[in-house]
């Protein structure tokens, strides 16, 4: 498959715009107590706005960064460390978590015809009705950004730890909500993009 | 921009990062097959000294690393209650080993290294036909490049919706950001092909 330019720089646009999300502090959130940072947004969005295969690809870039040890996590950590730890499943997780959203949120987001627009510079035609995107959108972010990210970081989170699978669970639950919230984001965004991105 | 990588002229500095990448290896399949508390006290004793030895253990390593360590302590405080203290400190002391293990490998191997580790190991990916590893490297390249020009981007559009009193509205700074990248994105693209 020839792979053209414009998708190596989305991808790694994406990947950078994941480090910057991680890093930047977040936006307080009065309701939650827990720390929400803008990580799993920026994955979410990779799956709905390049679709599953590069935005998979932008995911793996970004896990790869910090796997040799560049400090793009939140909170700046980095390296293999953190693979080791608990939460490495969830990192993990995230690659094919962007894959599952695009695969299914990327038509859904009409993103598909806006980056084609954008690339040849014809303006295109808005799909069907906003809130039935908008919430294709935003179940695709729930499966792939939360759902397979957590199929994969409870059991690794088990297995490291050797802790109950339902007891591990709990321990996680109360970073659900923010990230419901994010999706509700993400499924927002990508449809707010494909509609401002007609060059 | 910050890296964990703490220059040194130790011998764990001079090994090769594939040499330090192969111990890594190794030392987590023992650590992995030691299931008594006095062989986990044992090989956490021994890393613990290679980190002090090497001096790789830093204050600034050690405040990059404490809120995983807290983490892993309140796992084990969690695992304790329900499967006694036996398990739950075998377990605690293997994971500590294991991310002490992990951060005395990169604190004393340099990202260019590493990068260059990376580059000859994905080098026989090439006969796969549709991997090229040049094309990885440009990625790798452009990604770097541009999360210092990304996070700017963030702070003038934080700054520009803070004078709007939209600072805090997520969609009001996140719409911006991403056409801008996209936009971004297409003219990075037109450079690299008319070069």
């Amino acid at each position: 498959m020839q792979s053209r330019s414009i998708d190596l720089v989305l991808i790694a646009l994406f990947a950078a715009l994941i480090v910057v999300l991680a890093l930047v502090p977040p936006i307080p959130v009065p309701v939650m107590a827990v720390p929400v940072t803008l990580q799993t947004l920026g994955v979410m969005l990779a799956g709905l706005i390049l679709g599953p295969r590069r935005g998979a690809l932008a995911v793996l870039l970004y896990v790869s960064l910090a796997l040799i040890g560049l400090p793009v996590l939140p909170g700046g950590r980095a390296g293999l460390a953190v693979l080791m730890g608990p939460t490495g499943g969830f990192l993990l997780g995230m690659i094919p978590g962007a894959a599952v959203t695009g695969w299914l949120g990327y038509r859904a987001s009409s993103m598909g015809k806006s980056l084609k627009a954008l690339a040849s510079n014809v303006s295109s035609s808005g799909g069907s009705s906003q809130g039935r995107q908008i919430f294709k959108a935003w179940l695709a972010s729930v499966s792939g950004g939360i759902l397979v990210v957590y199929a994969f970081g409870l059991p690794w989170m088990t297995w490291v730890t050797g802790l109950d699978p339902v007891k591990a669970a709990l321990a996680v639950l109360v970073f659900i909500p923010g990230d419901i919230v994010k999706a509700v984001v993400a499924a927002v965004l990508a449809q707010r993009v494909a509609q401002s991105i007609r060059v | 921009m910050l890296t964990v990588y703490r220059p040194g002229i130790s011998w764990l500095h001079r090994l090769s990062a594939a040499q330090k990448f192969i111990g890594l290896i190794l030392g987590t399949a023992i650590l992995l097959s030691i299931d008594g508390l006095f062989g986990q006290v044992l090989a956490f004793g021994i890393v613990a000294l290679i980190s002090l030895q090497t001096r790789v253990m830093t204050r600034s390593t050690w405040f990059q690393l404490r809120g995983l360590v807290l983490l892993v302590l309140a796992l084990g405080l969690y695992r304790a209650w329900l499967q006694g203290w036996d398990l739950a400190i075998v377990a605690t002391l293997r994971m500590l080993t294991l991310i002490l293990l992990a951060l005395i490998i990169a604190a004393s191997t340099p990202i260019a290294q590493t990068m260059n580790l990376i580059e000859v190991i994905i080098k026989p990916l090439d006969k796969i036909p549709w991997v090229d590893s040049e094309k990885i490297a440009l990625t790798v390249g452009v990604t770097l490049r541009m999360i210092p020009e990304l996070t700017l981007q963030w702070q003038q559009i934080k700054e520009a919706q803070m004078a709007r009193g939209l600072d805090r509205n997520l969609l009001a700074c996140m719409v911006p950001m991403l056409v801008r990248t996209l936009k971004r994105a297409q003219d990075l693209a037109d450079a690299i092909d008319s070069r």
